[in-house]
């Protein structure tokens, strides 16, 4: 599998269709997400993944490796199209955009919200009874015994289960290039 | 991670990294239900967005280095996209871009719902549309447009989302979306009116189609 730094490169030389694709894949719900966060609509975040995509294309040639990642790049990228998009869609009262500001701590919110939507989509590509575990500590707050009666398993595979969860997300953060 | 016993244990077997991610998950996103068209539709955009720049190119002129006319499409979203679209219609169709649909919308309740033009670039489909007919929906809702498929029906659904959309606060519709659908194989065209759950598929009543 291609880096992130060899696609940018393939992209920068044209490969429209295969390379960009691939990076479309990995990008695409992190900024739908960011999207559905700053507008509340899906219509609008999809909108913002699009324009966010085609920018990225025409300006693919400017990426220097030695200035960030692709996903530094690809982030500033969103970033922005979100600040015109919201300057264009000003009329609808949109339900936070501090996030958009210009301001370090604006940054570090920024930096912030779209670690979250990294980590969301890494938990997207763990197998199925590993994302689930996961899920059901996470998003319902469920403990391990909980879980155990939900799943009609025993605790020990519930724990078991969870870390292994965790091992494999590791895994797919730093295949991600995700810092930790 | 939740206070009880389980955590404490699967803690202490965890290694630095693995902590880390664990209080990682607890910031993470909420769900979300991602449309299942969002790719190929970004790849439609780029490649409409190629092709626009591409007509938009002139022609080197040997004895003048004048500036670009100034309709010259921003690509940035639906904006370019719609002055992409009043391009394309002006081409002939010579190999370029196509006007596959160009047709007039029926409210389901009487009456007409603006017209709508599907057009092709390149691998990707424009879909303009412009109305004053749809009220505007409640904070949350949306108009949703669909390209349907034959034996559509809501128990076995055969359509594919061209994107959702609003009225401006004056009640006008005039957006672009981008689709790489092909009208021949899903002729039909609604448009429903969402209530925004989250739900792709179809959740709202039809309001207008073709």
């Amino acid at each position: 599998m291609d880096s992130d730094a060899e696609l940018m490169a393939r992209i920068a030389a044209g490969d429209r269709d295969a390379a960009l694709e691939d990076l479309v894949g990995r990008y695409s719900r992190q900024i739908f997400g960011l999207g559905l966060r700053l507008h509340g609509d899906r219509g609008t975040a999809e909108e913002l993944v699009q324009d966010t995509f085609v920018r990225v294309w025409r300006s693919a040639h400017r990426y220097d490796a030695n200035q960030g990642s692709v996903r530094t790049f690809v982030y500033t990228i969103a970033r922005r199209a979100a600040v015109d998009q919201h300057r264009r869609v000003a009329s609808r009262p949109l339900p936070s955009v501090e996030a958009l500001e210009d301001t370090p701590d604006a940054s570090e919110e920024y930096e912030r919200l779209m670690t979250g939507l990294d980590v969301r989509a890494a938990l997207q590509t763990l197998p199925d009874k590993h994302r689930e575990t996961l899920e059901l500590v996470y998003d319902e707050d469920l403990s391990g015994p909980q879980i155990a009666e939900r799943l009609q398993i025993p605790v020990g595979t519930v724990r078991s289960r969870a870390h292994h969860a965790l091992r494999a997300l590791r895994a797919e953060m730093e295949v991600r290039g995700l810092a930790l | 991670m939740p206070s009880d016993p389980l955590s404490a244990e699967l803690f202490a077997q965890l290694d630095d990294d693995e902590r880390r991610i664990a209080g990682l998950l607890g910031g993470m996103a909420e769900p979300f239900d991602v449309p299942g068209n969002l790719n190929h539709n970004v790849m439609a955009a780029v490649a409409i967005a190629e092709a626009t720049e591409a007509m938009a190119e002139p022609a080197p002129h040997p004895q003048s280095r004048r500036r670009l006319p100034s309709w010259r499409p921003v690509v940035a979203g639906f904006a370019a996209a719609a002055a992409a679209a009043a391009i394309v219609l002006a081409v002939s169709d010579s190999g370029g871009p196509t006007v596959e649909i160009d047709a007039t919308l029926a409210k389901v309740d009487g009456g007409t719902a603006g017209q709508l033009a599907v057009t092709r670039l390149g691998s990707g489909r424009s879909v303009t549309y412009e109305t004053t007919a749809l009220p505007i929906l409640p904070k949350g809702e949306l108009y949703e447009v669909w390209f349907v498929g034959p034996g559509d029906t809501p128990g076995a659904p055969n359509r594919i989302s061209a994107g959702s959309f609003h009225p401006d606060e004056n009640g006008k519709t005039d957006v672009t979306l981008h689709a790489a659908v092909d009208p021949m194989k899903y002729p039909g065209i609604e448009i429903t009116a969402e209530p925004g759950n989250g739900n792709p598929g179809v959740d709202g009543p039809v309001v207008a189609r073709r």
